[in-house]
């Protein structure tokens, strides 16, 4: 596998995960085949998800609800779809079947301890982490901190990739 | 008021338009309402220019055929044949062929704002919003509040709208950036 290309002299820095976010941005997936992009919304909390895709006028063009109870997507057409998982759902949603338990962490550039951080940015940031067979690259930060959130990142494994842009991060203390 | 018949007016009238927009979406939730601004352009049917330039740069161009949207941060270009994507969406009215009652119900909105409203609701049920409201003046397309149906309303004051400009082909022609990723059926 390639090189460790970590920065010169950088350190790891320490990232906690937070167990409560709400995120505003860009995304756009493909899996290879289809393609989907627009503006997400992704409410995050220890045990409930609310993913909502809006289309450039605003509009709400899906929503994905989930709790431990289970989940629900609702599409503006009125059509409904029940699974007991979120992870059943989210292909439908942005088209590409994502680990959710792993995301939180990789969209927060603190992923979890048998994660492998491959390369550190000059703070000691993630710029590239592969897990469990998927390669997260943080192209951006949203400032120079070193607990910074990133801005730019992509997640890939073979066709399919998620490209998002975070516009707007809201973290509960 | 007749706000319809000056809906007719407009579209028969305004076969080809450009301007600037101002977009505030209103969630039905706490959420912060988001702002947007930008520039559009149209030639019916099916030419149109959507150009957001804040909060960040974000581009729709329908050349006729097909449907293109960049986003500059995300360096990516999709692309979608138009078909009758655009039919039944609030878009119809400005970039569509111009036979509304076709695709929506239509109703005297009264006047409020110093505009005359017209209700537009659209006839296919699994359409992708609930309802819309379009104000006019002297024939003159000014606001579209847009209602989906989650609960979510967009407002469009359109700040400037020049009817039937000169031609520019060029406006409505999208060339992928160099470097830009491309996704979709060309």
């Amino acid at each position: 596998c390639a090189p460790l290309q970590t920065v010169p002299g950088s350190v790891a820095v320490v990232r906690t995960a937070s167990p409560y976010f709400e995120l505003d941005g860009r995304l756009s997936a493909t899996d290879g085949e289809r393609a989907a992009n627009g503006q997400i919304e992704w409410r995050h909390a220890q045990s409930t998800d609310q993913w909502t895709a809006y289309s450039p006028l605003g509009q709400i063009v899906a929503r994905l609800d989930s709790n431990a109870a289970g989940a629900e997507l609702m599409l503006a057409d009125g059509r409904r779809q029940r699974a007991a998982s979120a992870s059943e759902l989210l292909p439908a949603l942005i088209g590409v079947d994502l680990p959710l338990q792993r995301l939180p962490g990789w969209i927060q550039a603190s992923p979890q301890a048998d994660a492998e951080v491959r390369s550190l940015d000059e703070v000691g940031r993630p710029s590239l982490v592969i897990d469990q067979g998927w390669r997260i690259d943080y192209t951006e930060y949203l400032n120079p901190a070193a607990d910074a959130l990133p801005r730019r990142l992509e997640i890939s494994r073979g066709d399919a990739r998620v490209r998002l842009v975070i516009d707007r991060w809201t973290l509960q203390p | 008021a007749d706000a319809i018949a000056q809906l007719r007016q407009f579209v028969s009238v305004t076969r080809s338009a450009e301007g600037e927009f101002e977009q505030t979406v209103v969630a039905r939730s706490g959420r912060k309402p988001q702002q947007a601004a930008g520039r559009f352009a149209f030639s019916r049917p099916g030419k149109f220019r959507w150009e957001y330039e804040l909060p960040y740069q974000q581009l729709l161009v329908g050349d006729g055929e097909r449907l293109w949207s960049w986003d500059r941060d995300l360096n990516q270009v999709t692309v979608r044949p138009i078909g009758d994507a655009l039919g039944a969406t609030p878009a119809a009215i400005l970039f569509g062929q111009g036979d509304l009652e076709k695709d929506f119900v239509l109703g005297e909105g009264g006047d409020s704002d110093g505009l005359s409203w017209v209700d537009a609701s659209p006839r296919k049920a699994e359409s992708s919003f609930e309802s819309m409201r379009i104000g006019l003046l002297d024939g003159q397309l000014k606001r579209m509040e847009l209602r989906d149906n989650f609960g979510q309303t967009t407002l469009i004051r359109f700040t400037r709208l020049q009817a039937n400009p000169a031609p520019d082909a060029g406006r409505f022609r999208f060339v992928p950036p160099a470097g830009a990723d491309v996704i979709g059926t060309p």
